[in-house]
């Protein structure tokens, strides 16, 4: 059964304008009042008349009053947006669950806060209306079955849970609006609306209106330090980061894994940090032996008002001894192109002639290749970034494109994350059509621009314009593109050191995987498609595979998720639902013809009176 | 403008056959048509006096000589001219509202009165406070003087009218006739210090009050209304339902009988005349009906 005759209102705050303007209608007609106003000889007797008499007891307006606190009335909805809603049946619901909304507040996390929102929300809908369920984290996620009942949905929402992952709930909330099978999305996060937040029709959006505390504290980093001078030992960098708004100490333990699997702590460190700043400590005199280690921080009070989010003050590492460089193919040096400004990563110059004579497990030994500005002559052994080719490669076409203009991009792809490419401007630029299964990242007019894929395991990005040198913070568009095309072309190469949350493992089964330091949460190992496990939770990660045990470190740690203190906006976007309700258009036209033809009326009105005033 | 619409000629010749009249008799400054306290040359006898040496003989009645053998000599009293102030009120209340011909009405009562005393060879001045202030006028071409002013007067600003009416009373500083005409729509008191200076100046005082029906019954036909003052611009909101329009009635008649009262304590002739009444009526009926014009 559907309720109809149900409105909404677009922008409710001019609501308040309708009460406004009736009062000052009041005010103005009691003030000119409701009589005719006649010119007498003298007032002279009349002002002897008793109070009680010539004053009046009531306020009676003219019929005028009416019809313009009616028109101000109108004008007030049509302000506000009042629409009538066509009876909903197919409804999406879109909740945020990336690792932010764990934050606690009041014994509560932000999540559980969302989701009762939420729930209130489908208590009010339609008993015959169907939901479906969605969450932002790690990437949009269809929650239980389509079209839920009411109730199923209610029930359902419980079990959603935050995940230690980033979630586009921008990017989330088009792909959903894209799908032409709903009539109405309902978001419900933590993020603010947008300074330019534009109610759209059929999407509503419900933020939560408290947060709670802000202040967190992070590893954001783990990484071992080479070179050391001394050969029996290693040395360890922790950087740790305050995201809080005080400053505080804290005992910073390191433990080790040694060959027996036995845990130890090598070392703890206390240390003062000050409010919003980040500090490095290195341990040293690690076991060589040591196949893992483990950072945790601890705060004194460690209270959800000081450390919002305990996960990532724990970071796991692994111990191996493969390169961590990043091999540079070109013609400049690394100092010309500005990449030793980049920090975490590593860059090693070489020739082209020189590359391409290595053998191809010299190759192999990098996490990647740039090949800046020269020609493969032959698909690369190892991950690849193709930046500005200057003629065909041995596996894409190109083509040269003068003043190229962007036109759409793959929102949901990580190398265009936090990039807004209505600021690059290309004067000069390549479009590719590739042999291989890469596929199209970044359309201009002419053809695709960036062109992403993997090929035998490795990861290859090909763009059509040039991204170095690297000039940071005075070209950050170009700068957050060429970063994020580092982090994806690594990636997959970090699979023993930082394996990521939800990054496919390199195993087939998750039968065999267990967490080291908790055994018992295997369950949150999750199967995301046939051969493709991925670890939800950050960790270390042990496989036996018969003879021989892999271990795998799983990291997870996202500025935008841990700084509490990011101002995080939505702005909703089109909906391009064909099946949404058309009536509330037409009921805003309506109200605009009324409030027009009152208009006139209202002048035409005003104009006669003071024709016949002059009579 | 023609001062001839100021008083068409029928009511010109009607006013010939009226004539203006003092209750009492002045020193006149020359010699007219009305009876002087000074006896000399007349038509009407006033006593005998025996003949004293030095009289005129041709004064000696010789009948009585005849009848008993004594020199008598007849007296007159002298016939001289009169002297008429007119105190026109031209206030705003005499203009609204609009088309109720109060004005148009005082001002035909005072051409009226102007012309009967020019015919009659008196000395006339009408005085408007504020607008028009011209000396004693005489002789039957001053009437298209005064006629012509009279037409052509614009409305009156906000005047302090006690203080101005005042002012032109002063000119009036001769033994003879004043007529007031106005509204009297204003405090009893300004009435009644107006009236008490032209007395104390001697004058032969007439007042004549001009209403329009507006002034009886103020915004007919409206209910609701914000009366503006045509003289000070003040609004007063009112309701006017039949209670307040019978109290509005009562207290128009209170103020009446104020001015009627003071008039009669005052031997003051007071008439009421309506702007919508037909003018020769008025002059037969209200106007004679104060001895005025007879």
């Amino acid at each position: 059964m559907t309720i109809p005759g149900l409105f909404s209102i677009i922008h409710p705050l001019w609501l308040l304008s309708i009460p406004i303007a009736t009062a000052l209608l009041v005010y103005v007609y009691r003030k000119r009042g409701r009589g005719t106003r006649v010119v007498v000889a003298t007032n002279f007797i009349l002002q002897k008349l008793p109070r009680e008499l010539r004053s009046r007891s009531s306020f009676l307006p003219p019929p005028r009053f009416f019809f313009e606190c009616l028109l101000a009335i109108l004008i007030g909805l049509l302000l506000a947006g009042i629409e009538q809603e066509q009876e909903t049946k197919n409804i999406a619901i879109l909740v945020d669950n990336s690792y932010h909304t764990r934050a606690l507040f009041s014994n509560e996390t932000r999540l559980a806060r969302i989701i009762q929102k939420a729930q209130a929300s489908i208590s009010s809908f339609p008993r015959d209306a169907t939901v479906t369920l969605f969450s932002t984290a790690p990437f949009p996620t269809q929650i239980g079955e389509s079209y839920l009942s009411t109730t199923e949905a209610w029930n359902t929402l419980e079990s959603v849970r935050w995940v230690e992952a980033t979630g586009n709930l921008q990017s989330a909330a088009e792909f959903i609006a894209k799908q032409q099978t709903f009539e109405s999305l309902y978001i419900f996060s933590d993020a603010m609306p947008a300074v330019d937040y534009r109610p759209q029709k059929s999407i509503y959006y419900f933020p939560l209106n408290e947060v709670g505390p802000e202040n967190n504290f992070a590893i954001r980093e783990l990484a071992w330090i080479k070179n050391t001078a001394s050969e029996s030992s290693l040395q360890l960098r922790v950087s740790i980061v305050s995201y809080s708004n005080k400053d505080t100490v804290a005992t910073v333990h390191l433990q080790c894994m040694d060959p027996q699997n036995r845990i130890e702590t090598i070392e703890t460190k206390e240390l003062s940090i000050k409010a919003g700043t980040s500090i490095d400590l290195t341990f040293t005199a690690i076991p060589e032996q040591s196949k893992a280690c483990k950072s945790t921080i601890h705060l004194p009070e460690n209270t959800q008002s000081i450390d919002a989010l305990p996960e990532d003050n724990t970071r796991w590492i692994i111990n191996n001894n493969e390169s961590d460089s990043i091999i540079l193919v070109s013609e400049f040096p690394v100092e010309a192109l500005k990449l030793d400004t980049i920090s975490h990563y590593t860059f090693e110059h070489q020739h082209p002639a020189r590359y391409f004579q290595q053998a191809p497990e010299q190759q192999r030994r990098y996490k990647a290749a740039i090949f800046h500005r020269i020609n493969a002559l032959k698909q690369p052994e190892t991950n690849a970034l193709f930046i500005a080719p200057e003629e065909t490669l041995a596996f894409a076409n190109t083509e040269l494109q003068e003043n190229a203009e962007l036109t759409r991009w793959d929102a949901g792809h990580p190398i265009v994350r936090y990039v807004n490419f209505s600021t690059i401007n290309l004067t000069r630029a390549r479009s590719f059509s590739s042999s291989l299964e890469l596929y199209p990242v970044v359309y201009a007019n002419k053809g695709s621009l960036i062109l992403a894929g993997e090929s035998e395991n490795n990861r290859i990005l090909v763009t059509g314009f040039e991204l170095l040198p690297f000039e940071g913070k005075t070209q950050p568009t170009l700068s957050i593109l060429f970063l994020n095309m580092l982090k994806w072309i690594t990636e997959n190469k970090e699979s023993s050191s930082a394996l990521t949350t939800f990054q496919t493992l390199p195993v087939t089964d998750n039968s065999s995987l267990r967490y080291v330091d908790a055994p018992n949460i295997d369950a949150k190992i999750v199967m995301a498609a046939e051969e493709s496990v991925q670890a939800r939770y950050a960790g270390l990660l042990e496989h036996t595979d018969g003879t021989t045990d892999t271990l795998y470190a799983v990291t997870f740690f996202e500025e935008q998720e841990s700084d509490l203190r990011t101002v995080r906006s939505f702005s909703p976007p089109e909906f391009n639902s064909q099946s949404a309700p058309t009536i509330d258009e037409h009921l805003s036209r309506t109200f605009l013809w009324i409030v027009i033809i009152l208009l006139l009326l209202d002048l035409i009105w005003i104009g006669f009176q003071s024709l016949w005033r002059n009579k | 403008m023609s001062s001839s619409l100021l008083l068409p000629p029928d009511i010109l010749r009607q006013l010939e056959l009226l004539k203006m009249r003092a209750r009492r008799s002045f020193l006149g400054s020359r010699q007219g048509g009305h009876l002087s306290q000074k006896k000399g040359h007349g038509i009407e006898f006033s006593e005998y006096r025996k003949y004293e040496l030095g009289d005129d003989p041709r004064h000696i009645d010789w009948g009585v000589y005849g009848r008993s053998d004594r020199l008598y000599v007849k007296r007159f009293q002298e016939e001289q001219d009169l002297s008429i102030g007119i105190l026109l009120d031209s206030s705003q209340s005499m203009h609204h509202p609009a088309g109720s011909g109060k004005w148009e009405m005082a001002r035909s009562l005072a051409g009226a009165i102007v012309y009967s005393g020019l015919m009659q060879q008196d000395r006339v001045m009408v005085t408007v406070p504020g607008l028009y202030e011209p000396p004693f006028m005489s002789g039957s071409s001053a009437y298209h003087t005064i006629a012509k002013a009279l037409m052509a007067l614009p409305r009156a600003a906000q005047i302090d009218f006690e203080r101005l009416a005042r002012l032109a009373v002063s000119r009036m500083s001769y033994p003879g006739i004043a007529v007031f005409i106005s509204d009297f729509l204003m405090p009893f008191e300004t009435v009644q210090t107006i009236l008490q200076h032209m007395q104390s100046l001697n004058l032969e005082v007439t007042a004549l009050q001009v209403l329009s029906p507006h002034d009886l019954v103020p915004a007919s036909g409206h209910e609701e209304v914000i009366a503006i003052d045509s003289e000070t611009g003040t609004e007063l909101t009112l309701s006017l339902n039949d209670e307040s329009r019978k109290e509005y009635a009562f207290l128009l008649e209170e103020h009446q009988l104020s001015i009627k009262r003071y008039c009669a304590e005052r031997a003051i002739p007071f008439a009421t005349i309506q702007s919508d009444q037909d003018f020769i009526s008025v002059l037969i009926n209200e106007v004679t009906s104060t001895g005025l014009l007879q």
